[in-house]
């Protein structure tokens, strides 16, 4: 179960940054046509997701500063399997074809 | 024929009644099963002596003893074990070399098995008297003793400090609540690790593979290939091993052989010598981390060589740990000589140490005489010589090395490692994934905007009055 764990952590770090990543850019490409404050803060949500991405792959993966307890080993896989399903949610809601009324 | 009835029922009644008492007699006599298959061999007596030992004199008994009648009519070899049913309680003696006549054999009855008891009681003991020779059959009796034992006037025996011993395969195992020491019953090979479920990661072995008398041409107590000269050797690998064991009071484990020193170069015997390992409880330190060991040599003739030299190999078994020269720090066991079996991270576990210090002597080792002693280190293992004077008249010479464990070093067993593994390479393929996800979404948005013709819905992306 730990390895499963382990090896879930891992891959959700992955797709946690490359999804934070793409919605930023996305929302910084939108906010240069548009100059909108609103898309501004939504882009700035995503960068935050994406600086969490970024910041935990270089304390687990690089330095050596983050280690998850095995305790906390569910709860932490939980926690980051939601984030990466809020932001492919987001994502592929920008895809979705906006309804004819 | 109400007289026929009366006179019916008179006699039933008298039958009843007998029938009665003979069951009450059966039941109320004492339990004494004797099945001597073959008396003409050995008869064990009709009553017990007990005691009480209480070594530390702090009211509490470490052994009951049971001193039992043995009438031999056969010479030979017996042994004695002692067992209360359906409790653990249970001790050996012998088998020892036993001539014609009565003589008594004791059992020794561990205080802490006895302190199991739930409840004070008189003990029914079973005892078996074996012999060496199989086809002798067992002899048994069961014994009650007069007296009642009080589970809580009996504690742990101090000079057993827990351990028990067992045999597995070939090795005679002596587990400890720290260290675990091994005999190997067919070859002098020792080894020691920590108890439990660390052994088999913490192994070092002690093997003596070969004795050879030389002259000492240098004059330097060493055997050197090249300068000394080699006049007899016996190969250990060779010698047909026997052991001894005697659990009376703790545990007593000897491996013994005899050596044939050859002439070096040819197969002609010059000499015969016994050689003795021997391990038992009383070199045992009290907090069962030190084990001193005793080798004796017994040569039945003198050699004319200058000195003997016994040679062994101290080889890290488990694999990951090196082995290396003890210093000042290391010197748990008192010895000046030591090498320590030290992990990866230099964490010292095992140390095999001795003193150049010997006992000589005709026919008692009891003249104390400096030996020699040198090693050679090679990757996992150490080759180690003991060299020592010889003359013609001490025959007999003896040497305790040491083995130990650091208790303060034990590993971690079992359980959940404190951390998760990070594994960057998954998270790359995590990333991947996530990319390929959005390649595929892109590539089917641009695929729906052809399809539909150059009048799309826009492109995908955040609008400013969405």
């Amino acid at each position: 179960m730990l390895e499963i764990a382990a090896s879930l952590k891992d891959v959700l770090v992955g797709l946690l940054i490359v999804l934070s990543l793409s919605l930023t850019v996305i929302g910084a490409l939108s906010w240069y046509k548009t100059s909108s404050p609103r898309i501004a803060m939504v882009t700035g949500a995503f960068a935050l997701f994406l600086l969490k991405g970024v910041g935990l792959a270089v304390g687990l993966y690089m330095f050596d500063l983050v280690d998850v307890p095995t305790e906390f080993a569910g709860a932490f896989d939980s926690m980051l399997a939601l984030d990466v399903i809020i932001l492919l949610v987001l994502y592929l809601a920008l895809f979705r074809k906006k309804r004819e009324r | 024929m109400v007289g026929v009835h009366v006179r019916a029922g008179f006699f039933g009644a008298v039958a009843s009644a007998a029938l009665a008492i003979i069951m009450l007699v059966q039941v109320m006599a004492p339990p004494i099963e004797v099945t001597a298959q073959s008396s003409t061999v050995l008869e064990l007596g009709a009553g017990i002596d007990e005691s009480l030992e209480d070594h530390d004199s702090d009211g509490l008994a470490e052994y009951l003893v049971i001193s039992v009648e043995v009438s031999v009519y056969v010479p030979g070899s017996y042994g004695l074990h002692g067992s209360v049913p359906s409790t653990s309680i249970n001790a050996n003696v012998g088998p020892l070399p036993l001539s014609i006549g009565s003589q008594e054999l004791e059992l020794r009855f561990s205080g802490a098995d006895i302190s199991s008891l739930s409840s004070p009681r008189q003990l029914q003991i079973m005892v078996e008297a074996y012999s060496r020779d199989v086809t002798i059959e067992t002899t048994s009796r069961t014994y009650t003793t007069s007296m009642v034992y009080d589970p809580a006037d009996f504690e742990l025996p101090s000079g057993a400090l827990g351990t028990y011993v067992y045999l597995k395969g070939d090795r005679v195992i002596i587990e400890g609540p720290v260290m675990q020491v091994t005999i190997n019953q067919t070859r002098p090979e020792l080894t020691f690790s920590y108890s439990g479920d660390a052994a088999d990661s913490t192994r070092s072995s002690i093997t003596y593979t070969e004795v050879v008398a030389f002259d000492d041409l240098d004059e330097d107590g060493i055997y050197d290939e090249g300068s000394d000269q080699e006049r007899y050797q016996a190969d250990l690998n060779l010698v047909d091993w026997k052991l001894e064991t005697d659990f009376t009071g703790g545990y007593d484990i000897a491996l013994y052989g005899v050596l044939q020193l050859r002439l070096v170069g040819t197969a002609t015997v010059a000499a015969w010598a016994k050689m003795t390992f021997r391990v038992d409880s009383d070199s045992l330190r009290m907090d069962g981390t030190i084990q001193k060991f005793d080798i004796d040599i017994d040569l039945w003739q003198p050699l004319d060589a200058d000195r003997l030299a016994v040679r062994h190999r101290l080889e890290d078994v488990s694999g990951g740990r090196d082995i290396m020269v003890g210093g000042e720090g290391d010197n748990m066991t008192g010895d000046p000589f030591v090498l320590k079996v030290v992990t990866e991270d230099g964490d010292t576990q095992g140390v095999y140490s001795w003193s150049n210090e010997v006992s000589v002597g005709p026919t008692e080792p009891d003249q104390i005489i400096e030996a020699r002693s040198w090693f050679v280190l090679d990757g996992n293992g150490a080759s180690v010589w003991f060299s020592y004077p010889l003359d013609t008249e001490n025959l007999v010479l003896h040497h305790d090395p040491t083995v130990g464990m650091d208790p303060d070093n034990y590993p971690e067993m079992g359980g959940n490692p404190p951390f998760l593994e990070n594994r960057p390479l998954l998270m790359i393929g995590g990333a991947l994934i996530g990319t390929a996800v959005i390649m595929v979404t892109v590539y089917l948005r641009i695929r729906s905007k052809k399809a539909k013709g150059p009048f799309n819905e826009g492109k995908p992306g955040l609008k400013g009055g969405d």
